[in-house]
């Protein structure tokens, strides 16, 4: 009787301890999009908090961005630095991805380190994935250079012209003659290049009519012919080194810069710049190129209170405010520059090259360029907030669930567990009667537990973790056919019931022990070895079959021991 | 009263030969697997391989015929589609491809342009995607192994510790001819082995020890009761039949919730289930047929009692 009070005192404190573990997470599922919708109206920010407190669900069922990025060691910063120097800069890192996550508004982010240089970022909800990647993956070293002169850039770009058209002439012809030999065999080799020729002279003459760059213009102009320079507004209207190309055109550009013999023209003081992203001129799809000086004039890490704004044409801009030293260097760097355009260079692209209309001291305007969107302009204030990566990095793992997929798995994880849950109980009182009721009891209670110490631990409910959920339900009533079974072959020994009972708890308990704690072993090599969704699947299942030791065990037991006389029982 | 079986007296030792050759046959069929995962030969899932999964519904319906075809001849001969049944959408697909990058453009871009292009009336909206680089899918082959071991080092100790070494190492044999089996049919089904499946032959491995526990523990229990009354292979042919009906059950109950999951569960968790659903017959079948007949063979080469 002693221990009965026990088993009753410790069962319900478990219950009340489950109760206080689970009330956030049943509060915040039973509340419908309405109650949802006026505790938002009524207090602000309650239902996160709710969510905070509440079992966590995984990316898998709530949608998300998960991002597993490497830090660069291979870096030009990177190489040559002791290794305390290199965890610090991927802490650093970890800071600045930090910042910029918390200036998104992305409840509950993860990010943590994984191994010596790869960082894991966790963005439950968002399911944006280019502009995480964006937020996350760029370095976001914003510099400030000058223009090269329009007069150096056509130099340049003419020489680069000749040389090209100069490597071609040579490509061509030999591989033109590689041509002609491989035609050697066929019929009538000749007739076949002399049409040729013809439709070529065709064409030629048809584009030369209809357009400015022929294609004889076109052999001598590689590079050029592309290139289309564009107006900076300034008021001595002097051009600048600006052109525009069209989208198409972009890999043919850069295949021609990447020319080992074009780098070699290219001083070491000239750098080539495209714009950040696309925008449309006369109705096309194209880029900017700049032609920059490669001094950098200015760095970003001196701006202070970066804010949006507008310019004078209305276009978004990112404003900040510079003092003490910075302003003055500024102020210097505008003064002797008035009338030339500005180019703000963020990671090697050209956001925008505004002409400087005066000299600027303390308020500045970075100008968004052409085709940028305000969720662009925002971007932009959040990076030179939170400030730049101390080294680049590259993504190597993206998993984006988007809202589909997400409610597509809690509502089949939820039909799964429903329906397995029924079907064993329904088994169980099939077959075991009035004991099967009561190991049906015991497993209602494992499930709450389970769900309780989930939430109580704030782990993290995940689609694999949904399954091992229905897998405990299926081995955690093992124990109760354990004890079942046994109390069915004492029956039979002709031992009254009461003892039969008595010895097959006792007699089975060891075995269950012993069958529990290799799934656990299982469960705990999962835990330490998983990655994301499998962890989840491991605690469910470790916590799941542990429970199953109380429940089907001691529970089941104290029910039993409810009655003392029993003449009959209902297995 | 109600049982599916009454009391049995099966004789399960005297049909060990037949279970040895089954058996054979399926490590052979195992082993074949694993040499053929080692070489890289076998299809493994995006997380170990690396590449790219893309999942979005249509419009309109779609031929998974014409799809396939737009990928295949679009650079990705060896691109995986699946319709996918969803309760909120419909014209859902799955799309896996091996690649992550397609020059310097990334495969995802690649695939939904060619997609565009295929069906421009018909507008693709992408809902998921991942991408796991080559180098993720390393690590995560890494660590399984990890996983793997130790968790078979573990049970090994365990069963060492409780039982014998003999019994340690009959158990582990039945516990690595699960797996081996559930492995080679789902390489002979040319069923992708991604994270989730070693997760379930790690699950099963532990379902199959505990069938094969509760087979030993009654041994052991009646190697005392009936010590020096029986020969030790009517033991362990009337424990095994002792616990015939609890193997049974337990194994209808899993199974009931397995299947369940590989109905309504979705395509995540379809290979899980499948590999679940396969190890638990098998598992069944191995705590019967092979963990005790091998200690019955070893037993009946070099007498030892069991402990």
């Amino acid at each position: 009787m002693k221990s009965q009070t026990w088993r009753f005192i410790i069962t319900g404190i478990l219950v009340v301890l489950a109760f206080i573990g689970f009330w956030n997470t049943l509060r915040l599922w039973t509340l419908s999009d309405q109650d949802k919708a006026n505790m938002e109206e009524q207090s602000p920010g309650a239902i996160n908090e709710l969510q905070k407190k509440a079992m966590r669900l995984g990316l898998d069922l709530q949608g998300g961005v998960h991002v597993v990025l490497r830090v660069k060691m291979e870096d030009e910063s990177m190489v040559g630095l002791s290794s305390e120097d290199r965890a610090d800069a991927v802490d650093r890192a970890i800071q600045v991805i930090r910042n910029r996550v918390d200036f998104t508004g992305v409840t509950e982010p993860i990010i943590q380190k994984q191994g010596d240089d790869r960082i894991i970022v966790d963005l439950p909800g968002y399911t944006d994935a280019d502009r995480a990647e964006d937020l996350i993956g760029q370095t976001a070293q914003l510099q400030f250079k000058l223009m090269e002169t329009y007069d150096n850039a056509s130099v340049l770009l003419a020489k680069i012209d000749s040389t090209v058209s100069a490597i071609r002439k040579v490509e061509k012809e030999s591989t033109g003659e590689a041509e002609t030999k491989a035609e050697e065999p066929t019929a009538s080799p000749d007739t076949t290049s002399r049409e040729d020729d013809i439709l070529a002279q065709l064409l030629g003459d048809d584009t030369l009519s209809t357009d400015d760059a022929g294609i004889l213009e076109a052999e001598d102009n590689p590079l050029t012919q592309y290139l289309d320079p564009f107006l900076f507004s300034s008021k001595s209207n002097t051009p600048w080194p600006g052109y525009i190309v069209l989208a198409k055109d972009r890999r043919k550009i850069e295949q021609i810069l990447k020319m080992p013999e074009v780098k070699q023209l290219i001083p070491s003081d000239i750098q080539f710049g495209w714009s950040t992203r696309p925008d449309v001129a006369n109705a096309q799809e194209v880029y900017r190129l700049y032609v920059l000086k490669e001094k950098v004039q200015f760095l970003g890490k001196f701006l202070e209170n970066i804010n949006l704004g507008k310019g004078q044409f209305q276009e978004h801009t990112v404003d900040f405010r510079l003092t003490g030293q910075a302003a003055a260097a500024f102020a210097r760097l505008t003064g002797a520059n008035i009338d030339k355009p500005l180019a703000i260079v963020i990671d090697d692209k050209v956001e925008s090259a505004p002409i400087i209309a005066s000299k600027i001291r303390n308020d500045g305007q970075i100008t968004m360029g052409a085709g940028a969107t305000i969720e662009d302009a925002q971007d932009l204030e959040i990076v030179l907030k939170a400030g730049a990566l101390p080294a680049p990095v590259e993504i190597i793992e993206k998993n984006v669930v988007g809202p589909t997929m997400g409610s597509d798995s809690i509502y089949k994880g939820l039909v799964s567990s429903l329906v397995g849950l029924a079907l064993v109980l329904v088994i169980m009182f099939i077959y075991y009667k009035i004991s099967g009721l009561i190991a049906d009891i015991a497993l209602v209670f494992n499930l709450f537990f389970l769900l309780a110490v989930m939430a109580g631990l704030g782990a993290t409910l995940t689609m694999p973790g949904i399954a091992g959920i229905i897998l405990t339900v299926g081995i955690s009533v093992d124990a109760n056919i354990l004890i079942f079974e046994r109390i069915r072959e004492e029956l039979r020994t002709g031992k009254t019931v009461r003892a039969s009972i008595d010895a097959g708890y006792d007699r089975a308990l060891l075995t269950i022990i012993d069958s529990h704690v290799t799934t656990l072993l299982t469960a705990g090599a999962l835990f330490i070895f998983g990655s994301g969704p499998i962890k989840g699947f491991a605690v469910t299942l470790f916590w799941g079959v542990l429970l199953s030791l109380y429940t089907a065990v001691v529970i089941t037991k104290t029910v039993f021991d409810l009655r003392k006389g029993y003449k009959t029982l209902s297995i | 009263m109600f049982r599916i079986i009454g009391d049995t007296n099966i004789d399960f030792i005297g049909m060990r030969w037949k279970a040895f050759l089954l058996s054979g046959l399926l490590i052979i069929l195992g082993l074949t697997a694993f040499v053929m995962i080692a070489l890289d030969k076998a299809n493994m899932g995006i997380d170990f391989a690396g590449g790219t999964m893309l999942q979005g519904n249509f419009d309109q319906p779609v031929d998974i015929g014409e799809l396939r075809g737009a990928v295949t001849s679009g650079g990705f001969p060896e691109a995986s589609i699946q319709r996918l049944e969803q309760h909120n959408v419909t014209n859902a697909f799955i799309v896996r491809v091996k690649d992550t990058k397609i020059e310097d453009q990334e495969a995802a871009d690649v695939l939904i342009g060619i997609i565009k292009e295929k069906f421009p009336e018909n507008a693709f909206h992408l809902d998921s995607q991942h991408i796991i680089g080559p180098a993720v899918g390393k690590t995560l082959r890494k660590d399984a192994q990890w996983a793997v071991l130790i968790s078979i080092m573990g049970m090994l100790i365990y069963i060492g510790l409780r039982f014998d070494f003999r019994a340690g190492v009959a158990a582990t044999i039945a516990t690595f001819h699960d797996v081996l089996a559930v492995l080679g049919v789902f390489f002979i089904l040319n069923k992708e082995i991604n994270l989730l499946v070693i997760t379930a032959l790690l699950t099963l491995a532990g379902y199959s020890l505990t069938d094969t526990v509760v087979v030993y523990d009654r041994i052991r229990e009646n190697l005392k009761k009936f010590r020096g009354k029986g020969e030790f292979v009517s033991t362990v042919n009337k424990s095994i039949n002792e616990v015939l009906s609890r193997t049974i059950m337990t194994s209808l109950t899993t199974l009931i919730v397995i299947v369940t999951i590989l109905i309504f569960g979705g395509e995540v968790l379809r290979d899980f289930a499948l590999a679940l659903t396969i190890g638990i017959l098998v598992g069944t079948y191995s705590s019967v047929f092979v963990a005790s007949p091998i200690m019955v063979e070893w037993e009946a080469r070099s007498p030892k009692r069991f402990k």
